[in-house]
């Protein structure tokens, strides 16, 4: 921690919410945590700055203030830095996105888009929620009420899955390590 | 598909070929910008382009046409240009044509290719429309969930995704 003279506070680490919709399009989600609500919850939680990927969106106009800075941007090749540096995820259901934010043990919040049709999004979440690997909210309508349920979301620890099944399993039905190719595992098919 | 393949050893699985949409701005990017090793070098990868069988809000009509085409474009791709030993499609309409084309040259007896199709990890107790036109046609079938390898026993659960409970 290091001083700054010219205001002679504490310049402190930040901690940071990172908002991402992927490459869909999301305005609602946006729209939710960009209220005066969901803001004012974010700095009683002690976060200091949010940055929001807006994907097809509208460009939000929320704009920092002194002690609570706000980055938006609509694309990113990589978010994996954003979301290392996060402290909360709030996302929309996206595998991908699910998937990494849960690879890097963060907090996670999703919110599924109840726009979309064949919401089949809302068997991952909610399998995950079950699971209490993520804090799944139904409706970006109801993103405000969450809020405060969000604090009392505690997760459950956990570790990343064998990053070898696949390959693993791949090698042994293919016969590599075995010398019977097609048979794998105790499931013949056909 | 990328962390799929990341830990594939590359002296059994080479070359490798990737297939992607035409129309598709993002994946070569996302290869592009991986933060793990891969399996093969980036940017020497034989890369094909596929055109798809639909876009968005296409007519009926010109559909039919374009589907056509794909689909013909799929089978000069496996059965001429490529001739993979094994496919590995990861459930996108665009993995349609090739599997089926696959499918096609080897219940005639040429070339047979193994079809490895990996569902969706969003998919936890019900089959993707492509999962589902799929299932009959593919040597190994992949799921990432327990719920669906209970519903389709000759499935294979892999759950590398899932982070595992400590």
């Amino acid at each position: 921690m290091t001083t700054d003279d010219t205001t002679k506070s504490v310049v402190r680490k930040d901690r940071s919410v990172f908002v991402t919709v992927g490459t869909t399009l999301f305005d609602k989600l946006i729209e939710g945590v960009t209220t005066p609500t969901a803001v004012q919850w974010m700095k009683d939680q002690g976060y200091n700055k949010m940055t929001i990927q807006y994907g097809k969106g509208q460009k939000p106009t929320i704009v920092s203030e002194e002690l609570f800075q706000v980055e938006t941007y609509d694309f990113a090749s990589s978010l994996e830095q954003d979301m290392i540096q996060a402290d909360l995820i709030i996302s929309h259901a996206g595998a991908g996105t699910v998937m990494e934010a849960l690879r890097l043990q963060k907090r996670l919040m999703v919110v599924i888009n109840t726009d979309l049709m064949n919401n089949h999004q809302t068997e991952l979440a909610s399998a995950m929620h079950e699971r209490k690997l993520l804090y799944m909210v139904e409706s970006p309508n109801v993103l405000q009420e969450s809020f405060g349920e969000l604090e009392h979301f505690v997760p459950l620890p956990h570790q990343e899955g064998d990053e070898f099944a696949f390959p693993i399993l791949l090698d042994s039905f293919l016969g590599f390590d075995q010398n019977t190719s097609g048979e794998c595992c105790g499931k013949k098919r056909e | 598909m990328l962390h799929l393949i990341r830990n594939l050893d590359a002296t059994r699985y080479a070359p490798m070929i990737l297939v992607v949409a035409k129309t598709d701005t993002t994946s070569v990017r996302r290869v592009k910008a991986y933060p793990h090793n891969l399996p093969f070098d980036r940017d020497t990868v034989p890369t094909y382009f596929i055109p798809r069988s639909r876009e968005v809000g296409q007519s009926y009509w010109t559909s039919i046409l374009t589907t056509l085409y794909s689909f013909w474009f799929a089978f000069w791709l496996v059965g001429a240009q490529i001739q993979p030993d094994v496919i590995l499609v990861n459930g996108p309409g665009t993995c349609l044509p090739i599997a089926l084309s696959a499918f096609f040259f080897r219940i005639m007896g040429w070339k047979a290719s193994k079809t490895i199709f990996v569902e969706s990890f969003c998919r936890v107790s019900s089959l993707s429309l492509t999962g589902k036109l799929l299932f009959p046609v593919t040597d190994l079938f992949v799921v990432c969930w327990e719920e669906l390898e209970r519903k389709f026993p000759s499935t294979h659960l892999v759950t590398s995704f899932i982070p595992k409970r400590s």
